[in-house]
């Protein structure tokens, strides 16, 4: 027969490591989401990280520089309005259509960038801004 | 024969929120061990770049070669990849170093562009006419300098 004072403690104690452990998981995905900001994702333990080389009419170049980055679904913002494109790798060194280290991948938009306009790209979750943001 | 069971209930009762916490103290260890990893990697990256510095110290043109060229100073602490840098001219990629239209020599021939070593970079440039041409070299950390030849 269990008693009840045992089923008290039990559940007290499952109740405090809960909201400990919650606490505890609510700080790590808020450090692991301003990681991602930055170019760093938790999962598969890999930081991921790319430059915008060149910007120049309506077309953007930007190189790998670490992890790998998945093109195909990039969002592109020219003040605050979201791009068409079509993008096109110029080196690809691992011929996986993926943003290696060293690769350079060109962007052509449908508006033309100019001189104080800035451009948001967001590349599998990494964000950078270009010009005047 | 009751004090016997109720402890063992409690025992039991421990073991079991024992188990459950450490199922969930694994499970948040995993995930800050991957994002130390990561961080550790983005900060090595991030030094690269802080690291890297370069400059075109000059510049100059052959209108009858098509030929640009300009000589690119390493100011960094970093030693960089000859064959991992990239040309742009106006704006365009032209070519990496040492493939078809850019030649990259550095001082001591083993591409790599050690610190306070000098480059040249030949860049074939076809109808080169009379005008002002902006090169733009990139390294393999994505860190540029630019410099404007103008021509004729």
């Amino acid at each position: 027969m269990i008693s009840q004072e045992a089923i008290i403690i039990f559940v007290a104690t499952l109740l405090v490591a809960a909201l400990v452990i919650s606490a505890l998981y609510t700080q790590v995905q808020d450090a692991a989401n301003r990681a991602g900001s930055v170019g760093v994702q938790v999962q598969g333990s890999v930081s991921k990280d790319y430059v915008i080389v060149s910007v120049e009419g309506n077309y953007i170049y930007v190189r790998g520089i670490s992890g790998e980055l998945n093109v195909a679904g990039a969002s592109i913002l020219l003040n605050g309005i979201p791009q068409t494109y079509t993008y096109t790798f110029l080196r690809d060194r691992g011929s996986n259509n993926l943003l290696d280290p060293n690769d350079l991948v060109l962007f052509q938009i449908g508006a033309e960038v100019n001189d104080g306009d800035c451009l948001l790209i967001d590349i599998d979750g990494v964000s950078t801004p270009w010009g005047g943001c | 024969m009751k004090g016997f069971s109720v402890a063992m209930s409690h025992i039991i009762f421990f073991i079991a929120t024992l188990i459950a916490v450490a199922i969930a103290v694994s499970a948040i260890s995993v995930a800050l061990k991957g994002l130390s990893y990561s961080m550790a990697k983005k900060t090595q990256v991030s030094a690269n770049q802080v690291s890297t510095v370069i400059k075109i110290v000059e510049g100059d043109a052959n209108i009858d070669q098509n030929l640009l060229w300009v000589y690119v100073q390493n100011l960094g602490e970093t030693s960089l990849d000859v064959n991992s840098t990239d040309v742009f001219v106006n704006g365009k990629f032209v070519g990496s170093c040492n493939s078809t239209d850019v030649t990259c020599v550095d001082t001591s021939g083993n591409y790599v562009l050690s610190p306070d070593e000098i480059m040249e970079v030949d860049i074939n440039y076809p109808s080169l006419v009379a005008g002002s041409y902006r090169v733009r070299v990139v390294t393999q950390y994505g860190v540029y300098a630019d410099y404007t030849v103008v021509v004729g």
